[in-house]
């Protein structure tokens, strides 16, 4: 009876768990849709039927964001909601700010929907999200963790389980991560310019980059991996000891892999190296948790005959232990040369986000949906159907872009006997790939085939069964000494809050010493006085630039490599891009890289090029940009864009921002008067093509220049 | 300030820093793996590792009952 008088009782919040299921369905129908339609673009130029919306540039960011934050976090949400309650053995903390969490954030990832199509971006990727936004996601974050963190306080279970832990610096990273990234500094209501700029804003960017994908699409899903599979099969995990082990290895090490995104650019030499050889070293942690999760399924692996979730779960493991092979063989410097700015790195992204996020999802879908509607899966039988179509689909996907990655690479690389380029013009390297590009399509319609079957299983599903949250259930409240003579991490696994600023501690490691150098440093880079700002029409124009996602297809940045220089000139150095906020590497050669592309054909050449890029490049895969004929530039903010960037410390004088105005329109002027030959109107100054010619023509001439000093 | 700034800097430079660091990283990967493999934390993480798979037995409320 003693025992008993201690019982106290509680009932779970199911319904935030069921709500964050349906947005999850919802947005990874919407992400992947938006995949579909912007890799047709990709096959078929004409697929965003000349409007400026739906043109790749703008979808692109849509697509990632969709996929990462509006389906994979609202999936991350209903699990961590449902697991939480159970393995902390009480109800959330507060509904209040349960449904805040929710509504606050499919709130911002409808405002994103609405944003990026219009082209307000920062173009940084997977944070193009404008200010007010990226406050908005950092409140709502802080509401998650208050009652997250809260939820642990109250729990009713000593002990926090491995998988409290994967989401506890889940939490903490991606805060740190998404505050320091996105420090800017506003222009308007939707425009602001990074504090970072050039190579600091590329080491921060990717920093946040690589670790958005290490601890939004890494760490809860290990969590939820450590949750859902013992419950789907009914056994502990193969050892709970490798689970220690390698949560801490994995997110000490993770941090530090970032600027494998930046090998052979500008960045420092020793910036790299240690991007590479962590990279490499986690390859171990992440190994240790594949194979604990493959073990599990140990004298289980014939009930994944009759278990689709089972299925899925086997898939997801086995695609995270080949994209973590995968990732730091790509990290490898002489292995990103050849893919690096290729296919082959969308490939891998595909292979972490559609196996192993996918696949997990699926199977915690398919197991938590007959649970929280007390019924049995609608039809095995269509689960399975998913399952057959969507592996097919990725296999087909991720193998032709690993065909046309290496393929493209091998091509660019290729130099004659005569030391010239096998292949000089980049549209033939583009021509090769097509058929390839056709096959994901196929692939990618696969995918989201499977997709609308689970929609179609899981809502029958959930009409067939009855939703009862009145249970009731009893457990004793936590005794704080059940343990006094408790060791160092076994109290630590018992203090939520000293195990977070452990956590914390462990990632800052990594990120102060990449990051730290480059804004304390006077010497980070070396300065060459040739470079200088640009001028107010430049600006305006390389903000029609970031609008329009340009980085998606075009990289900004020559590698130190023969061919390179064969095809683009000499390096880029970090003195280039000082002045870039934000900077514009990019990612992915779909187009050629533009970092000299200045001087290099005449003003008219560019204005055909914009109104239809076939004209000038025959075989080009480019959309139209009509609409810079008729949008006009915006003159009058172009005070406040330069106000806002000498602040950064950007060296404009003061006449030169009180005239900006008048110095942008005279150099229209000019621009204009010198395509009067091609048959231009005066009345096209004041047009946005004027300023994106403007801003083009400058790149990487710079360094035309003779040295001052 | 920026003396200190330039003082702290040039302590990268210190070819025993690396080492230091190396070998302190190293040092506690070891002792992790170290007390996380002790034989008498056994009978713990095999507690510990039934969490997930104890799910509480839902109680049937009686009329009038109370629960506290």
């Amino acid at each position: 009876m003693n025992t008993n008088a201690n019982l106290e009782s509680f009932s779970y919040d199911d319904k935030i768990v069921r709500m964050f299921l349906w947005a999850t369905l919802l947005w990874g129908a919407v992400a992947m849709l938006v995949g579909l339609i912007i890799a047709s673009q990709l096959s078929f130029w004409q697929a965003n039927f000349g409007l400026e919306w739906l043109t790749f540039g703008r979808l692109r960011p849509l697509h990632t964001n969709a996929a990462i934050f509006a389906f994979t976090g609202n999936g991350i949400f209903a699990g961590v909601y449902h697991s939480t309650q159970r393995l902390c053995k009480t109800r959330m903390f507060s509904e209040g700010l349960s449904k805040l969490h929710f509504w606050g954030w499919n709130m911002i990832i409808v405002a994103a929907a609405i944003t990026l199509p219009l082209g307000f971006s920062q173009a940084k990727e997977y944070a193009e999200l404008e200010w007010p936004l990226d406050i908005g996601i950092t409140l709502i974050w802080v509401v998650f963790a208050i009652n997250f963190f809260m939820t642990l306080k109250q729990r009713r279970e000593k002990h926090i389980y491995v998988a409290l832990w994967f989401y506890i610096s889940t939490i903490i990273t991606v805060a740190v991560l998404h505050i320091v990234n996105s420090i800017e500094i506003p222009v308007s209501l939707m425009q602001s310019y990074p504090v970072y700029a050039g190579v600091q804003d590329a080491l921060v960017q990717w920093w946040y980059g690589h670790n958005a994908v290490a601890f939004f699409l890494t760490t809860p899903f290990l969590g939820l991996m450590y949750y859902y599979l013992p419950k789907m099969i009914n056994r502990p995990i193969y050892s709970y000891r490798l689970s220690i082990i390698h949560f801490w290895t994995l997110i000490f090490l993770y941090i530090w892999a970032g600027p494998h995104h930046l090998l052979y650019t500008s960045l420092p030499d020793w910036a790299q190296t240690l991007g590479m050889v962590f990279s490499l070293m986690l390859w171990a942690p992440s190994w240790g948790g594949m194979i604990n999760g493959l073990l599990t399924m140990r004298g289980a692996w014939d009930r994944v005959r009759q278990d689709p979730a089972l299925k899925f779960s086997v898939l997801a493991i086995t695609f995270y232990g080949m994209s973590t092979f995968e990732g730091p063989l790509l990290s490898i410097k002489s292995v990103s040369a050849l893919a690096h700015y290729t296919d082959w790195i969308i490939a891998h992204v595909h292979g972490g986000t559609l196996g192993w996020n996918y696949g997990l999802l699926a199977a915690m879908m398919l197991y938590l949906f007959p649970k929280l509607w007390n019924t049995t899966l609608y039809s095995v039988k269509l689960a399975n159907a998913q399952f057959y179509t969507a592996t097919v689909g990725m296999v087909l996907y991720i193998v032709a872009l690993w065909a046309a990655g290496i393929t493209q690479g091998l091509m660019w690389w290729a130099i004659d006997d005569g030391g010239q380029l096998v292949y000089p013009d980049f549209v033939e390297t583009v021509m090769r790939i097509m058929p390839l590009y056709h096959i994901r399509v196929v692939g990618g319609t696969l995918v989201l085939i499977s997709f609308l079957m689970m929609l179609y299983n899981l809502i029958k599903t959930a009409q067939k069964g009855t939703i009862d949250d009145s249970k009731v259930y009893q457990a004793p409240a936590m005794d704080q000494n059940a343990e006094p003579n408790a060791k160092m991490h076994r109290k630590l696994e018992g203090m939520p809050f000293v195990f977070t600023v452990w956590a914390l501690i462990a990632i800052l490691v990594g990120s102060v010493i990449e990051i730290a150098p480059s804004i304390l440093s006077n010497n980070y880079i070396v300065k060459d006085s040739r470079i200088k700002p640009y001028t107010p029409l430049e600006l305006a124009g390389r903000d029609i630039y970031v609008k329009e996602g340009c980085y998606t297809c075009h990289s900004q940045q020559i590698r130190p490599m023969a061919d390179e220089a064969l095809r683009y000139g000499a390096p880029s150095e970090a003195s280039e891009s000082i002045y870039d906020r934000p900077f514009q590497w990019g990612s992915r050669r779909i187009g050629p890289d533009l970092a000299r592309i200045g001087k290099k054909y005449p003003d008219v050449w560019h204005l055909r090029h914009m109104m239809d890029p076939r004209s000038v490049v025959p075989k080009s895969i480019m959309p139209v940009y009509t609409w810079l004929f008729t949008n006009k530039t915006e003159y009058k903010v172009l005070t406040k864009k330069l106000k806002v960037m000498k602040s950064l410390g950007v060296p404009y004088t003061d006449h030169e921002i009180q005239k900006a105005v008048a110095i942008a329109k005279a150099q229209a002027a000019e621009i204009t008067r010198g395509l009067a030959d091609a048959g231009i109107d005066m009345k096209m100054q004041d047009k946005q093509i004027i300023a994106m010619i403007a801003y083009l023509q400058r790149l990487g001439t710079d360094l035309m220049k003779e040295k001052q000093e | 300030m920026k003396s200190l700034k330039s003082a702290v800097l040039s302590n990268f430079d210190q070819p025993w820093m690396p080492v230091f660091v190396l070998l302190l990283f190293f040092g506690l990967f070891v002792s992790v793996v170290w007390w996380v493999m002790r034989k008498d934390s056994k009978t713990y993480y095999d507690k510990v590792e039934q969490l997930p798979l104890q799910d509480l037995e839902e109680i049937k409320q009686v009329e009038g009952e109370q629960n506290d």
